[in-house]
């Protein structure tokens, strides 16, 4: 009995290897194991959740911004050291969460979006002071542009569009009135003022591109094309609906192919949901690229926001940010996402696992870089998530380095 | 039953057994009723006898084979392994059975890969009072865990005991036991390329009963 017992149970073991093949997962689990090396903590506090970055000057003098609730500085140029320095508050208050630091490069100038207090006593104001590594609360200065509890009742994110056709700005979203968000603008960095142009918007604008004819800006279900200054026209997209039960409710991440590096002169990538669209006329109509992808980990498909682009050399690819398992790749001419540096640490970071909370390119960091960090050419890839701190990668066309910061 | 012993491992267990004096078991023959022909062998167990063993110990991982760089390490670090084993005898050396086993070691960023196993076991126990010694080869499923990562491959583990019979009932001693896991991914959802040969080593104490 025992026997036919042990007999009838190895039977049905080796029939459970020869029938179950269960595969989860992207990668082989012995393969990212080989691959995987100690990933390099250069200090930062590694529970921030960062969700803005902006970049100063050239690369022997310019600095990176990040917004982590507070405001960090550091040398762009790497051989002048890669330790983030906290940057003094103007009023004791918290940074703008998402785009909340920006650099006007042009007037050599930092703009920040300040709150204080809590709930109905919450007010906010953007400031700026002058683009360089010192981190005094009192080089803060006010632009003017601050709550008022009447015309103006909170300021949130700011955007500046590199290669700006409209023009060489900043831009603040602005709330006037209970479910009503403007545009202002500044072009020198100490002052904002409202755009001419019709930018009314019921829930706040939450990303800004350019696809070097007129300038994009998406809340979570409309996207403003900024003709001039003075001319804007807003619209939901109502072509290539992006799935049953995936309407245009919760755009995530704008992108525009200004310089045709990616696609095609002009086009603009958006993410919707669990998918991502393409406009190749302006915005006019959208098709789909990616309808879906499934999680990692199985059930529900992935949830894409942020959009940033990296062209390291030959390697030209959009970095697409999810809510919940990292950040995933779209390479030009695909119909879908792929694993995210499959051959890096990045496969062993925390950020894999994470909401990706900002993504953010430095396209010249390899001019910046001492050898053999990074040659001449490559990028330096920003990433952050949901309380899982900053993290970056010089691309280089081959196996990226993951560290983190 | 009629069961076929290699010759070599026939003559090596006369051989243990005539140096080791009497085997020791549940049909231990009295020291009066001991045979004076010392070349006879001593039934120490029979068919239906059992034995039942925790272990617990090291992780060792060795190697990964396979993929453009061949011959690598794992980079894992030295883990903890446990595992239950039932078997039961078909004659006084061989015995069937199945062990369940599990491990875990950590990547250089503290990533836990867990490994688990569910295998068949068939056993050649030498006797040498009070000393037993099982070869075993055992060949069955593995279940490997890595963050959300999962796969189910097949595992060979090839392994010996030592061990000290304590009294009738109780053994105490040593495990050492291989792991080889063919990794194997067909394309059709992780990309054949990733396929590596998992080679692993464990070393475990071992509490035995026989009942």
């Amino acid at each position: 009995m025992k026997l036919r017992t042990a007999a009838a149970l190895s039977i049905l073991v080796l029939a459970g290897i020869i029938g179950t093949s269960c595969t989860q997962g992207t990668l082989g689990i012995f393969a990212s194991l080989q691959r995987e090396t100690k990933i390099l903590d250069r200090g930062l506090e590694n529970g921030l959740t960062p969700t803005g970055m902006a970049v100063s000057g050239n690369g022997t003098t310019g600095y990176y911004y990040l917004d982590a609730v507070s405001a960090y500085v550091r040398p762009r140029n790497p051989a002048s050291g890669v330790t983030w320095a906290r940057i003094a508050p103007p009023a004791n208050g918290m940074l703008v969460q998402d785009h909340g630091i920006q650099v006007l490069d042009t007037q050599t100038k930092v703009l920040a979006t300040y709150y204080t207090g809590t709930g109905s006593s919450l007010s906010s104001a953007v400031y700026y002071r002058t683009a360089d590594s010192s981190t005094d609360a009192g080089s803060w200065m006010s632009t003017g542009l601050a709550s008022n509890g009447s015309t103006i009742l909170s300021i949130g994110p700011l955007f500046y569009i590199p290669g700006d056709p409209i023009a060489t700005a900043v831009y603040a979203c602005v709330q006037t009135a209970a479910y009503n968000y403007v545009l202002y603008y500044s072009t020198n960095g100490t002052s904002f003022a409202p755009l001419a142009a019709t930018t009314d918007s019921s829930t706040p604008y939450i990303d800004a591109t350019t696809n070097g004819t007129y300038d994009y800006f998406i809340t979570a279900s409309q996207v403003l094309t900024l003709t001039g200054l003075a001319t804007a026209s807003s619209a939901t997209p109502t072509d290539a609906a992006p799935g049953t039960g995936n309407a245009y409710t919760n755009l995530g991440g704008i992108w525009g192919d200004a310089g045709g590096t990616f696609s095609g002169t002009g086009d603009l990538y958006m993410t919707a949901n669990n998918s991502i669209l393409r406009s190749t006329d302006g915005g006019s109509h959208w098709s789909v690229v990616v309808a879906s992808h499934a999680a990692p980990s199985g059930g529900a498909n992935l949830i894409f926001n942020k959009i940033a682009e990296t062209e390291a050399g030959s390697y030209k690819a959009l970095l697409i940010g999810s809510t919940t398992s990292g950040y995933w790749v779209l390479t030009p001419g695909a119909s879908d996402v792929t694993v995210a540096d499959p051959s890096s640490n990045y496969q062993a970071s925390d950020l894999r696992t994470s909401a990706i909370t900002m993504l953010f390119v430095d396209l010249s960091a390899g001019d910046n870089a001492t050898p053999p960090v990074s040659p001449t050419g490559t990028d330096l890839v920003f990433a952050g998530g949901n309380a899982v701190g900053l993290w970056e990668s010089y691309y280089t066309g081959n196996i990226p380095t993951f560290v983190q910061d | 039953m009629n069961t076929r012993f290699p010759r070599p491992l026939l003559v090596l267990t006369i051989a243990l057994l005539t140096v080791g004096g009497s085997a020791f078991g549940q049909e231990t023959q009295p020291p009066a009723e001991k045979p004076h022909n010392p070349t006879k062998q001593v039934a120490t167990y029979s068919l239906g006898d059992q034995m039942l063993s925790l272990n617990l110990g090291l992780f060792v991982p060795l190697f990964f084979y396979g993929g453009s760089a061949g011959v690598t390490g794992t980079n894992l670090s030295l883990g903890g392994t446990g595992s239950i084993m039932w078997s039961s005898f078909l004659d006084n050396n061989w015995a069937l059975g199945f062990d369940i086993g599990g491990a875990f070691a950590f990547s250089p960023n503290a990533r836990a890969l867990f490994l688990v196993s569910i295998t068949p076991r068939i056993s050649y126990v030498f006797h040498n009072y009070p000393f037993d010694i099982p070869i075993f080869l055992e060949a069955g499923i593995d279940f490997a865990r890595l963050q959300e990562s999962f796969k189910t491959d097949p595992v060979i583990k090839p392994g010996a005991s030592f061990l000290w019979n304590y009294n009738n009932n109780w053994a105490f001693g040593l495990n050492a036991v291989y792991w080889w896991i063919p990794q194997v991914y067909t394309g059709a959802v992780v990309n054949s390329t990733e396929t590596r040969y998992g080679n692993f080593l464990d070393i475990t104490l071992s509490a035995l009963y026989h009942f």
